[in-house]
Formats: C-alpha cells, structure tokens, sequence
C-alpha cells in the first residue's frame, strides 16, 4: 500500500497547509471610486481552514494644484479595502489621506504625500472554493485634482490548517 | 529504537520550521545612499524548498524641514546582498511653488512680508511584508536598510521589529 503524508487531522496544533504571494502592479489613478489595485487567487484544501491575509505597499497623492483648482480646499481622503470574492472584507479609510491646505493662490503643481500602508486579516472561507482576493482604493474627495500612486503593493495568503483546540479562550476551537 | 519526530517530509502541507525575532535600533539618515537598519540577521536553512517570510513593523517620521523638492524615506530588505524587496516614499512630501506672489498681513498691516514655509514632521507607520525563496540550505544573511529619496532632510527610523520565519515547503503557491 502506498504510504500517504500525514494530514492536519492528526497532528498537535495547526500546520500551514499552503502559502501563496504576489507583487502587485502598480496603480494610477484620478478615480474617487472603489478601484481594484490588483488581485491574488488561492483554492483552500480544507474547508474549515483559515486564510490570514498579510499585505504592505505605498499609497501618495500627488495634488495639483494649478489653475483652475487654486483656492479649493485640498484634502483627499484615501481609504484601502480588501475584497474576497466580490465582498470588501475590511476597510482602512484614512489609511493614506493627505492634509488638508487652502490654496489662497495659485500654488505650482506636484506636492505629493507618501505613506506605507499595511493589512492583516483572517478570512474563514468555508468552501474549498478558489477564493480571489483584490486590494482595492478609493478616495473621499478629488478636490485639487491629482494622481494617486499605489506602489510596491506585496500580498500573502496562508491556508492555516482549522481545528485548533490549544492555546484558545475556553481550550475552543479557533474557527 | 527511540522514537523520532515527524519531519515536514511526511506531512501534507506545510510546518513552521524557524522562529526568529528581534528589536532594530533606532535610526536617522539624510542620506540619499541606503544604510543599514539594524544587524545582519544570518539564518541556516534546514530545508533547500523551504520559503522565508519576513516581517518588519516601525515608524518613520521626518524630522527636519524638508527643503524644495521631493523627500521621501525608502526602506528595503537585502538578502546575500541581493536586493529583495523595497517600499518607496513611506513618509515625506514634495513641496514646490513657483510664481511672484505679493503676501498681506492684514493682522499686522504687512505688506509684501517675506513667509517661511516648513514642512516636517510627517510621520508614518512602518510594515513591511515579504516572502523570499532561497532554493538553498545555505546561510542567508538578511539587512532592512533605509535612504532618504533625495538627500535632505532628516529621517528618523524607530521601534523597528523583524520577525522571521521558515515556513517548509512543498505546498507553495497553489491557485
């Protein structure tokens, strides 16, 4: 009889049943909409696994301020969003947003503002179903005009095996 | 015959073969040239297809005025002297105007008064997410460094942690 690999079932504690990584493109866009940024696909092996979602990259904006936008108030709220399927998972306004300044005159184009912006998530997919998951952007104001630059975007998703009874309130199962 | 441990060969999935973590002294640069953060961190692979996931959180805050032009703190991951993994403008800005401006006072009836615009003090949070693939047993020595954009102003890298693990293969990467 052939031998067969041990599964999660029977080992102590967890094991990672697979990992999956992407660099993602880089992003530019004027849109004030929820934009996809990029997306990563990965198939749970186990239904009752956990998927815990790490992901780091830049956002900055870079606002004009010439003519004819001289004198708005320039403030652009910029959120990041994780979307499993077709559903925002979580959400992170403000996670990128720049400050706010009046504009009394016109002012030369090409401020920009950077910042790392980061998330951490744990997704319960329930099904063995290929689950594709999407960075996405939007912005609460376009005032000033400008260009949001998402950059060095780096997403990971590891398939954490379910069934942990040890080390959780209550001796539980995690999930 | 005494009993030995199951090695990641004989399991479906993936083990957390290493667990390494540790504090990154404080920082600053002005330097345009990256600079090391912290030690050399070397880690002995125990497996050749086994992957490395590297974390690091911090801040970053620019301390002093950031003159015209951009500035943005960059930091990155270096593996054997390879460079793995880099964030761009993770904090700063780019401040520019051009033009004659006449400024009135009116507080204090000023004509023509000369302004001094300073910008610093931004101020971001620090996470850095990467996995890197060494297809080798050999000892991989891991550097986070950092660099100013452009030389200029200064910026202050702190509170900076590193973890990382060896997560065993095989099962990497399945769609």
């Amino acid at each position: 009889m052939a031998l067969t690999k041990l599964t999660k079932h029977i080992v102590y504690g967890a094991t990672i049943v697979q990992c999956r990584f992407k660099d993602l493109s880089n992003l530019d866009t004027t849109a004030t909409a929820v934009t996809n940024w990029d997306n990563m696909t990965i198939t749970p092996q186990y239904s009752d696994s956990i998927l815990e979602v790490r992901f780091s990259g830049t956002m900055s904006n870079l606002t004009d301020n010439s003519a004819p936008n001289q004198g708005t108030y320039d403030s652009n709220q910029v959120n990041l969003i994780m979307d499993i399927n077709g559903q925002t998972e979580y959400i992170i306004n403000n996670a990128a947003t720049t400050s706010t300044a009046d504009h009394s005159y016109q002012s030369s184009a090409g401020r920009r503002e950077g910042k790392a912006v980061n998330m951490f998530h744990r997704h319960l997919p329930g099904t063995t179903n290929l689950q594709t998951i999407t960075m996405q952007t939007s912005r609460g104001s376009s005032h000033g005009g400008g260009n949001l630059q998402c950059r060095s975007g780096f997403l990971m998703a590891k398939e954490v095996a379910g069934g942990i009874l040890t080390g959780t309130p209550g001796n539980a199962f995690v999930n | 015959m005494a009993l030995k441990k199951v090695k990641k060969t004989v399991v479906f999935g993936s083990v957390l073969v290493a667990h390494y973590g540790r504090d990154i002294s404080d920082l600053t640069t002005s330097s345009a040239t990256y600079v090391q953060w912290g030690e050399d961190i070397v880690l002995q692979m125990q497996f050749s297809d086994s992957h490395l996931e590297l974390v690091t959180t911090g801040s970053v805050t620019v301390d002093t005025n950031a003159p015209a032009g951009g500035n943005y703190g960059n930091v990155k991951y270096v593996v054997n002297n390879q460079d793995e993994y880099f964030l761009r403008g993770i904090a700063g800005a780019n401040p520019s105007r051009s033009g004659g401006h006449n400024h009135q006072n009116q507080q204090f009836g000023e004509n023509n008064g000369r302004q001094n615009w300073r910008h610093h003090g931004m101020g971001s949070a620090l996470y850095m997410n990467h996995i890197h693939a060494p297809n080798s047993t050999n000892a991989q020595v891991v550097k986070t460094e950092v660099a100013c954009e452009n030389a200029g102003p200064n910026f202050t890298f702190e509170e900076g942690y590193i973890t990382i693990c060896e997560i065993a293969g095989d099962h990497y990467n399945l769609t």
